[in-house]
Parts: C-alpha cells; sequence; structure tokens
C-alpha cells in the first residue's frame, strides 16, 4: 500500500507516509476484512507469481553471489567502458568497464541486507513498543509517543550524516541506522493495530474472564499484529530499496567499491545521454523489486486480514 | 480539553528536539574553523582565533542555553560560512520549499483523488490492478531519477518549461509558476502513489459501511455516494497524511533542491551540513522539527474537531 | 563551436589532432571553424584565437550558470573559490592580473615596481577611479582595506598578505608594501582576492552585512542577491575603461549539479556556463550553437600521499604505486580522454614553466616495474611498517565525496591491488578531509595540486616546513631552487628552478598525477569575446584562463 517518497528530511525516510500505510492499514483490517464476500480471495494470480519469483531471484542472487557464475564485480577494465549489453558481458559494463551483471548480483546483497535489516529492527522494536503503548495507554503511551514524535521530527539527514561520520559506511551501521530511523513508523502501525484489536469482542472476552495482561498481550494481541505489521513490512522493503539510491545521491550510501543498486543509477546518472543503459538496468532492477514487493505485500495483507476477521 | 492535554507532550517534544538537535551538530565532526578560514589559511593560530571568536571552546551545555535562549527570541546567529543572519536565511527560504511542497501536495491529490475513487469504485478489476502497479511503479523510481527526466522531457525537448532556476512569485507570478512547476511534479509523483493507495482502501472500507449501504438502498446515485459519503471521511485521512507528508516534502526537498538549483530550505540544510555551518544546521533543523511538530499538531487537532464521527482516540491513533 | 587546442608533444599529439578534428567537424557550422596549427609553441599558449570575435556590440543581457557561488562577496570573508572568482572579476578589478604569457602586470593599477632587492613594491593607482558608490579609489583606501580587513583576525587572504609586514601611503596615488624578506613572487597575490579593492567606506557601513552588499570598481554594479539562486548586476556607467562594458546586465546562478546546468544551457535558460569536469566539457562540445571556450590550468587531480608515515616513508613503496597507476584509465575514467594530456608535473603544458625534461622522469605505467618495487619493500626485514617480512602493506584511500572521484578512487584501488596492497576506501567530506590532511593525519588520498599562481608561492607552500604541507615531503635541493625563485626575476633561471624541483619531485612522488584539470566555459554563440580581454595598455590577457572570465570585455550580439 501505501509507500512514502524517499525523505531525508524531517521525519525519516520511510516515515511519513507509512502513517498513511497505518491508516490503510487499519481500514483494510477493521473493516474491509470484517466485511468479507467482496473479493475473490482464491488464488493469488499471475502477477503475484511472477512477482513472488522476481523476489526469489533476487534473494539467490544475494546470497550466493559469491558462487554464482558471474565476474568479478570490482575489476575495472577502462577500454571496456560503458559497453552496451551483449557487447562486454551480458548486460554490459559501467564507468570503469565493471560487469553490470556481476554489480547487479552483488548489488543485490546489499539491497536485500539493508531492507531485511531495517524492517527487522524496525518491526521487533517499533512493533513492541506500539503494542505496548496501544494495550496500555495512558502515560506510557503519552511518554513512547512522544519520543517518537521527536525521532520522527527530526531531520533525518542530519542524523545520518553525524553517525555516519561517527562510525563509517558500511553496510551494517547504515543498516542499522536506516532500521533505527524506521522505529517509529511500525510503532505507530503497530500502535494502530493494537488499539483496534484491543477493542474486540475476543480481547474483551478475555480480559472479563480475568487473563493477566501478559497473556492477553501474547495470546491474543500479539497473534493478531504481528501479521498486518509483518505485511506492511513487506511493502517497507521496498521504500528502503529506493531510500538506498537517494543516500547514494546524497553520498552517504555503503562505502565504495562495494557494488549497490541506488550507487550504480547514480553513477550511471553522469553517462545518461552516451550510455543511458548504464542507469536503466539498474533502475529495472529496482524497479521491479520494489513493484514486487509491494505486489506480495498487497495480496499477502489481503489474506492475513481473512483470518484476522476469522478470529 | 483535548489542545491542552496534548500541550505538555508538545512542549516536551520541541524541547527534545532542539536538545538533539543542537547535540547532534555540534558533534559533527570537522573543525568550521577550519572551513572558514580555508586551507589555504588556516594557521594554528588562526584557527585559534577564529574558534574563541565563534564560542566553540565554551562547554557544551554554556553553547546550548546561549544558543536557545537567543532562539527563542527569534535571533539564531549568523551563519559562520556566509555570515548572514540565520533567521533571515530561512526566513528567505521557507516560501520556496512551502511553495513547491504546497504545489506538490496540490498535484498529486488532483491526481490522486480521481484516480483513487475509480480505483476504489472498480476495486478487483483491471483497471484497479493497472492504477494499482502503476503507483507502485511510481514510488519505485528514486527521486532524483524522476527529477532528471522530467528536465530531458520538459526543458530540454520539449522547451516548454524551464529546466532549473527559481523566479521570485513577487517578480513574476506566472514565471514563478513555470519555475516551480518541474520540481513540485517531480515531488509529487511519489506522493501521488501513497494518496491514490490511501484514498482507494480507506474508500473500500467506507463503502462497505452500513450508511453507505442505506444510502444505496435509497437509491441514491453512484455519483453522489462517492462523492458525498465516501469523499468525505476519506478526505479527513487524506489530510492527517498530507500534514505527516510534510516531513517527505523536505526531506525530498533536499534532493529536488540541489537538482533544480532552487534557494530552498532542503538545499541551505545540506550544503550548511557539509560545510560544518553550525549555526544554520541548527537553526534550520529546529524550524524543520518546529514545523513540522506544529504542523501535525494542528492537522491532529482540525481532525478531532471536523470529524464527528471518530473519537479522539482513533484520531490519535491515527497522526 | 571552437575548441582551443593545446600544445602537446609526445604520444599525446595524435591523440590531440583527432580531438581537433571532431571539435573542428561539429565546430564549423557554428563558428566557421579556425586556422590553429597547434604547432606545439608553448609561449603561444591556449588562448591561440581560431575566430573573429567580430566588433563588439552594445547592451544586452546574459545569464551565467556557475557550479557554485561564494560565502560573501567581501575580499577577506569571502572563499572565493574557482566560480566565486568569476563574479569577482565582474564586481571588482584586480590591481595586477595575467598576461597570456603568464606574466603578472598591472591591470586596474598603473604600475607595480619593486626595489632593488624585491623586498619592497610600489605600487601606483590610476587617476579618477571611482567605487560603484563614488568614492574615490586612493592609496588611503588601500590602506584601510589592508589594516583593517585583510589583516584582521579570521580574514581568509591573511596567509597570502602575510609577509606584508605594512602598507604605507607615499602619497594620494601611491602606496608601498613592505615585505619581510625578498619575495619575486609578490605581485602575483594582487591577482587574488587580496588585490581587489572595495570601498571601505561601503563595507564599514554595511557593517556585518558588508558581504551581501559589494561595492568594487569592476565593470558591473551589485543589484541584488538571492542566495543559491541569482545574483543580478548592472553595467556600470562610471567605469574607468573607456568603452567597457558591453552589456547592460549580467546575472550569475549557482547550479551545482553538473546535468542540470548543462540541460539548462541546451533549454536556453542560461547563456554561459562554467565546468571544471572533463566529462561535462566533452558533452558541451556536443552541443549545437554552443561555443566552448577551454582552458588547461596548471592544476591536475592526483594523488598525494603521507610521507610522515609507514609505508609511505619509503620511497619505493611511493615509486611502486605511482608506476602502477595508469594515468591514462584516470583519465578515461574522468572523462577526459583525448582531451585532457597526462600530467607529469605541477605547470600544465599552458604554462611557461612546462618542462619537456618532466615528462621523461615522472613514473611511467609500469606494473612489473612497481610489482619490483613494492616486492622489494615488503620483503625487506627493516621495512618500515614494522609488519612480518613478505606480508601486504595496507593504507586507507581517502577521497572526498564527489561523483567523479568515488569512480576514480575504485580505479586507483584497484591498481594498488594488483600489486597485493590492501586498500581500504575512504570518503571524507570536504572539510574534514583538509582538516586531515593539514594535520598529516591520513594515508594517502585524492587532491588537487598544482596552481596558476607563481611557482614560488606554489612550491613553498606545498614543499616546506609551512602548515600547507600535506605530503611532509621535504627536500634541502627543493628548498635551495626556491631561494632562486623568491630572489629571482630572470625568467629563464626561475624556469630553470622549477623544472630542477619537478625532478626531485618526479624521483620522490609524494604526489601522483591524474590528469589536468581542462576547464571550461561554454557559451551559447551570439555571447562573445569570454578569452579576448586585454589590459588597459591592449596587451593580452590570459583569456578564460580556469574558465575565469573579465565579464567588462564580453558582449552579446542578440
Amino acid at each position: 500500500m501505501s509507500t512514502p517518497v524517499p525523505n531525508l528530511g524531517a521525519p525519516h525516510p520511510g516515515a511519513t507516509s507509512e502513517l498513511a500505510v497505518s491508516d490503510g492499514l487499519i481500514a483494510e483490517t477493521t473493516e474491509v476484512a470484517a466485511a468479507p464476500g467482496k473479493k475473490k480471495k482464491r488464488g493469488y494470480g499471475l502477477t503475484f507469481w511472477m512477482a513472488t519469483v522476481w523476489l526469489v531471484v533476487v534473494l539467490i542472487c544475494a546470497v550466493f553471489a559469491n558462487l554464482l557464475p558471474v565476474r568479478d564485480p570490482l575489476t575495472p577494465d577502462v577500454i571496456n567502458k560503458l559497453a552496451l549489453p551483449g557487447e562486454a558481458g551480458l548486460l554490459g559494463t559501467d564507468g570503469l568497464g565493471r560487469d553490470t551483471l556481476a554489480r547487479l548480483v552483488h548489488g543485490a546483497r546489499v539491497s536485500v541486507t539493508i531492507s531485511v535489516t531495517a524492517v527487522a529492527i524496525g518491526m521487533v522494536v517499533g512493533g513492541f513498543l506500539g503494542i505496548i503503548s496501544g494495550f496500555f495507554r495512558g502515560k506510557t503511551e503519552t511518554i513512547l509517543m512522544t519520543i517518537i514524535n521527536i525521532i520522527l521530527a527530526f531531520p533525518a539527514l542530519v542524523l545520518l550524516l553525524v553517525l555516519l561520520a561517527f562510525v563509517g559506511r558500511s553496510l551494517v551501521v547504515i543498516s542499522l541506522i536506516v532500521g533505527f530511523l524506521s522505529i517509529p513508523i511500525y510503532t505507530r502501525v503497530a500502535r494502530a493495530t493494537t488499539l483496534a484489536v484491543a477493542e474486540r469482542e475476543f480481547v474483551r472476552a478475555s480480559r472479563t474472564m480475568g487473563a493477566k495482561n501478559s497473556r492477553v498481550l501474547a495470546r491474543e494481541i500479539l497473534p493478531n499484529v504481528v501479521l498486518p505489521v509483518a505485511a506492511f513490512g513487506l511493502v517497507a522493503m521496498g521504500v528502503v530499496i529506493v531510500l538506498e539510491g537517494t543516500l547514494a545521491f546524497l553520498g552517504l550510501s555503503v562505502q565504495q567499491p562495494a557494488p549497490t543498486w541506488g550507487g550504480m543509477i547514480f553513477d550511471g546518472k553522469r553517462y545518461l545521454n552516451e550510455a543511458p543503459h548504464v542507469v536503466l538496468i539498474p533502475s529495472i532492477a529496482m524497479f521491479l523489486t520494489v513493484l514486487s514487493l509491494n505486489l506480495v505485500g498487497d495480496a499477502l495483507r489481503t489474506r492475513f486480514d481473512v483470518r484476522g476477521s476469522n478470529l | 480539553m483535548y489542545v491542552l492535554r496534548r500541550l505538555p507532550s508538545l512542549l516536551a517534544t520541541l524541547f527534545a528536539v532542539s536538545l538533539l538537535t543542537f547535540l547532534m551538530t555540534s558533534l559533527l565532526p570537522g573543525d568550521p574553523a577550519l572551513q572558514i578560514l580555508g586551507a589555504e589559511n588556516a594557521t594554528p593560530e588562526a584557527i585559534a582565533a577564529v574558534r574563541a571568536d565563534l564560542g566553540l571552546d565554551d562547554p557544551l551545555p554554556v553553547r546550548y542555553l546561549h544558543w536557545i535562549g537567543d532562539a527563542l527570541t527569534g535571533d539564531f546567529g549568523r551563519s559562520y560560512r556566509t555570515n548572514e543572519p540565520v533567521s533571515e536565511a530561512i526566513i528567505d527560504r521557507l516560501p520556496v520549499t512551502a511553495e513547491i511542497g504546497i504545489l506538490a501536495i496540490i498535484i498529486a491529490l488532483l491526481v490522486a483523488i480521481p484516480v483513487g475513487m475509480l480505483s476504489a469504485y472498480r476495486a478487483g478489476t483491471r483497471t484497479d490492478k493497472l492504477i494499482s502497479s502503476t503507483s507502485f511503479g511510481l514510488l519505485a523510481v528514486p527521486n532524483f531519477m524522476v527529477a532528471i527526466f522530467l528536465i530531458l522531457i520538459f526543458a530540454v525537448w520539449l522547451g516548454v518549461l524551464p529546466a532549473t532556476g527559481w523566479v521570485n512569485f513577487t517578480d513574476n507570478p506566472v514565471q514563478n509558476l513555470r519555475s516551480a512547476l518541474l520540481p513540485a511534479l517531480s515531488l509529487a509523483i511519489a506522493e501521488m502513489a501513497v494518496y491514490t493507495r490511501l484514498l482507494r482502501t480507506d474508500m473500500i472500507g467506507t463503502l462497505q459501511q452500513d450508511f453507505v449501504t442505506m444510502a444505496r438502498v435509497k437509491g441514491v446515485s453512484n455519483r453522489r455516494i462517492l462523492f458525498r459519503h465516501a469523499l468525505r471521511p476519506s478526505s479527513f485521512s487524506l489530510m492527517t497524511v498530507a500534514g505527516v507528508q510534510v516531513g517527505a516534502i523536505i526531506g525530498g526537498s533536499v534532493v529536488i533542491e540541489t537538482l533544480f538549483a532552487l534557494p530552498g530550505v532542503g538545499r541551505l540544510l545540506l550544503e550548511a551540513v557539509l560545510v560544518r555551518d553550525l549555526l544554520m544546521v541548527q537553526g534550520v533543523a529546529l524550524v524543520i522539527a518546529v514545523s513540522y511538530v506544529v504542523v501535525n499538531f494542528t492537522v491532529d487537532i482540525l481532525y478531532s474537531y471536523l470529524d464527528p464521527r471518530i473519537s479522539h482516540g482513533r484520531s490519535a491513533a491515527r497522526v | 563551436m571552437r575548441v582551443h587546442r593545446r600544445p602537446m608533444r609526445g604520444p599525446w599529439k595524435r591523440a590531440l589532432a583527432s580531438v581537433g578534428l571532431v571539435g573542428l567537424l561539429l565546430g564549423t557550422a557554428a563558428c566557421g571553424g579556425g586556422g590553429d596549427d597547434g604547432n606545439g609553441d608553448v609561449e603561444a599558449g591556449a588562448q591561440s584565437e581560431t575566430v573573429e570575435a567580430g566588433d563588439p556590440v552594445e547592451g544586452g543581457e546574459i545569464t551565467v550558470g556557475l557550479e557554485a557561488e561564494t560565502n560573501s562577496w567581501l575580499p577577506g570573508e569571502g572563499t572565493f573559490n574557482q566560480p566565486g572568482v568569476n563574479v569577482a572579476y565582474a564586481l571588482y578589478d584586480p590591481l595586477m592580473h595575467r598576461t597570456e604569457d603568464g606574466a603578472v602586470e598591472p591591470y586596474l593599477a598603473e604600475s607595480m615596481e619593486p626595489n632593488a632587492d624585491l623586498s619592497e613594491w610600489t605600487l601606483k593607482l590610476r587617476p579618477d577611479v571611482q567605487f560603484h558608490d563614488g568614492t574615490p579609489l586612493n592609496a588611503q583606501a588601500l590602506k584601510t582595506i589592508f589594516d583593517e580587513y585583510l589583516t584582521r583576525p579570521g580574514s581568509n587572504v591573511a596567509a597570502s598578505v602575510a609577509d606584508v609586514t605594512s602598507l604605507d601611503v607615499v602619497d594620494d596615488l601611491t602606496v608601498v608594501y613592505r615585505l619581510k624578506e625578498t619575495n619575486a613572487a609578490f605581485p602575483d597575490n594582487l591577482v587574488a582576492a587580496a588585490g581587489w579593492p572595495f570601498s571601505p567606506t561601503a563595507a564599514a557601513a554595511a557593517g556585518p552585512d558588508a558581504g551581501a552588499n559589494p561595492v568594487g570598481t569592476g565593470p558591473f554594479k551589485f543589484v541584488s542577491w538571492q542566495r543559491d539562486s541569482r545574483l543580478e548586476l548592472e553595467k556600470n556607467e562610471n567605469y574607468w575603461q573607456e568603452g567597457l562594458p558591453h552589456l547592460d546586465k549580467i546575472t550569475f546562478r549557482p547550479i551545482p549539479d553538473e546535468d542540470t546546468r548543462l540541460s539548462s544551457l541546451q533549454s536556453g535558460d542560461i547563456d554561459v556556463m562554467q565546468s571544471l569536469r572533463q566529462s561535462t566539457v566533452i558533452k558541451a562540445r556536443e552541443l549545437d550553437g554552443v561555443t566552448n571556450f577551454e582552458h588547461l590550468g596548471s592544476n591536475s587531480g592526483g594523488s598525494t600521499m603521507n610521507v610522515s608515515r609507514p609505508p609511505f616513508d619509503d620511497v619505493r613503496v611511493r615509486q611502486a604505486l605511482a608506476h602502477a597507476m595508469d594515468q591514462e584509465a584516470l583519465i578515461e575514467v574522468l572523462g577526459g580522454a583525448g582531451v585532457t594530456p597526462l600530467q607529469t608535473q605541477f605547470f600544465s603544458p599552458d604554462s611557461p614553466y612546462y618542462s619537456e625534461k618532466l615528462e621523461e622522469s615522472y613514473p611511467e605505467h609500469n606494473v612489473e616495474k612497481a610489482q619490483e618495487l613494492y616486492d622489494e619493500y615488503i620483503n625487506d626485514p627493516d621495512r618500515s611498517d614494522g609488519k612480518p617480512v613478505g606480508s601486504p602493506i595496507s593504507f586507507t584511500f581517502t577521497c572526498p565525496p564527489d561523483p567523479s572521484l568515488n569512480e576514480l578512487s575504485q580505479l586507483y584501488q584497484a591498481f594498488f591491488n594488483v600489486l597485493g596492497a590492501e586498500v581500504e576506501l575512504e570518503q571524507k567530506e570536504q572539510a574534514a578531509w583538509i582538516q586531515d590532511m593539514l594535520a598529516r593525519d591520513y594515508d594517502m588520498g585524492c587532491t588537487r595540486v598544482g596552481a596558476d599562481r607563481d611557482p614560488y608561492i606554489v612550491f613553498s607552500q606545498a614543499f616546506t616546513e609551512g602548515p600547507l604541507n600535506m605530503t611532509a615531503f621535504q627536500s634541502p635541493e627543493i628548498d635551495e631552487q626556491l631561494e632562486i625563485l623568491r630572489t629571482t626575476t630572470d625568467v629563464e633561471e626561475r624556469k630553470a628552478a622549477v623544472e630542477a624541483i619537478g625532478e626531485v619531485l618526479n624521483e620522490n612522488v609524494p604526489n601522483t598525477y591524474s590528469g589536468g584539470t581542462l576547464t571550461v566555459m561554454a557559451a551559447r554563440d551570439v555571447v562573445r569575446n569570454l578569452d579576448g580581454w586585454v589590459f588597459p595598455d591592449d596587451t593580452k590577457g590570459n583569456g578564460a584562463a580556469s574558465a575565469q572570465v573579465m565579464w567588462g570585455h564580453v558582449w552579446t550580439t542578440e
């Protein structure tokens, strides 16, 4: 669903519009799902499976980049720079004559690592805070949400620059920072979902029957919040992947020469006139991946919602 | 009262943001004195003189109190780099970013409302899927590439809009709009997708509610149902999101303003960060943070009063 | 299009010829081609005219796109990097300027004469020159500027006037610069910001806002400035040079992104664009209706090594790394293939101090030789980095975050990896990187070397005890030659000294080169005479050197 503009100013990149997401999410969990029978639920359709296949391919590239039969992504070959696809290598070469296919495959690792780590951190920490504040309300909620608002309001660009300047621009660090910056969004999504779930009959029933808070949280709330949040996470991965491109534009992405998709697009921008394929190929890879994440996330969410309503 | 209840949290946020802004920027590595002097003139004595002059050798808490005390009276100091008053710099540039941002939101809404409604009305059909895929696709392109393609198409090939630059509204309103159009469009592309998706899900939900069914049963026309009954409640969510998107606009403007060479706040912040212009960074960051907090606070309040269907609890959940 | 061909030798002659051909083919339509025979005469320099600019046309206005603007327009406060100087030459007049031969001659000043031992320089001003605010440019004004602005704490031209003990007024139009010691290169300092007189009356009145309200003697007067957007200037009707300026109005716009600046020229938003990037120079050549005013400055990209830190304290390592670099590939990546010659010394072929002998002595690309030197070092039991015999050297290579340097540093890394060295790349913001270099707290990294300035200034900053010696390299022989440069005005003697220093540097390679910096002012064909400026006595100036234009001499046929 709604995915934000990669955003580096005030709130965090993914941040802002995820609120949008939270909105839609609630609408779907509580309303669409509650009124079943509108859409055909069986089968995911061809696009879903194509998207899944593409994601699996990207994942395989990321995990097995070193084992795949591609050339070394770092060896320059200046004589063959900006070669067209087929001329040198399957997908041509970049401005240093490095093999585009190899860089694409190895770049997938960066995209996958950043997006998975960031989403995992956001989901676990943000999800936890969100459930706590949504369940307990009151002071806890006020304090937590104030902290979240502070993180959102602070210009992420400044935060990124300061942190990166201190700890260097390794893949791990960038993943952690983007993860940290996405905590607020998940907190909001999780809190909103928790608020909605906590109103439901089965939760009230459980409480009336004298269940302890911890039990209600673990048995009733958590299972119902995890799935929507996870579905949202899938969409948010796409945001993070695009965000990496913006970071590359600002010179804040992973330290070169490690190939990244955003870095490849940014490097290729210089050659847009004479060799457009250098920028187009990684753009297409990024495009397909983000599109696939959205399609799969959207489809899965519809499915999860069904379960939610059945409970 | 709701406003009063939110006030302490608002003040705490503002205070924490100011403290965080100050600490973060003070911790940036790189000596501003060196940046001011330039490599050729940076003798140790000159650096020491400049540092003393700027009060950089005072302890951090002292520097913070000085800064925040002045800031509360509207005095953010003078930029180390340009010697221009920080407050003036921000006042000069805020209108540019604001205009582009508002224009972007308007463009995005103009596209998203009809498209999102169509998508919701035709949910599950081929039209809906096409719209959904397109919106997903729009989100999958980094904004600097969007900007470059727009420049290529509208400025270089068609020659109908200027590629870069800014004309003040007061100098020439028409040229002002022309110079704002491409940057706004670059920002709007992704917003469009966000709004469309939001409106779609929101309206699907609304269309399934009892009052809509009632209206249908009563024989109210589809058009009337869509616009009168469904769009109105959904417009509140759109408003909320638009408020939250203020952050995204400012974030995106860092990139867009650099590419289009616009004198906006985003570029001011980026350049200030790059050259360690501490007072400028602190001032701009604070203003951005405060505007974000205030805009969303306002939207939140408006929301809770304009939409009587929804309790304050729910609205809080949204913002 | 007109392409200024630079004299080049050796393998580059052929490359040059083909480039020239392309340039001419593309350019004939626009400019009618040209007759430059590229004869390799160093003294003739780059500014050989290929096309008549025609007769001056009065009136009209132009917009100029620059890569940046400066922080302040007040000398002493503004940093005036390359694009900033461009604007300054519209607002101000330099007291001294460079001729096409590279000599420094009076421009705004009427004369500049040293005493016998070159330790006192007497500057005479022209009568009846007024600042834009109507106050006269006289000796007292120069003294006030010197005492209250140029030498105040925090002034960023303090270094260039550091050896002036005092500036004394002799009569209404005459001042004397008294120096600590002999300095034959002193007038060179007055080409830059320290030599741009501004109205002290206006500056005092504006106080801290003086930087935003410049008042000079230049051909154009300040109208308005919106930071990061546009600086508007209008014709100075009261200009001291008869018949100048030609334009009514000139607007400078900072457009930081190379690609969109070029797009703006293409779409006609701007009439002239400045660029320091080879790849942009080439793209601009391919535009229809655009004339390229190019210049190969004595400023090369390159890398510096910190010789105070192992393993770079060992000359074998430095030589090995130098031999490992393929400079042609480095230039190729920077986008300058075919237009930027290999650089082997501080001064470019456009400079009178260029030496052919140094072409031979600079370490050529030779991987075997590099490997030999490298192996010799790592197998030396007494190797300076204290690592076990046979283990690779490891170091960090730092570059500022610029798109082209980003690619460049990766190529450097690949070259060093071939030898077996372990290289970590690091991107560091310009400010932090300069600080590290000044503190000599780095291993190796990207820098620019050389400048279109007097060799004494260039070398005494780079290779003596002073704070600006970023490589920490010093040598008694360089000191000896610097003495000659400091005390002699004889051109041949000075050339010999520069060559001798070059030999020391090529032997010890504290820094390497990655090709000269080709700069361009690309202008729509209607804008003329960007490089045709002359001194008041009609001596030819140094054209659009470093893409810096004397705007008073420019006109437009539109």
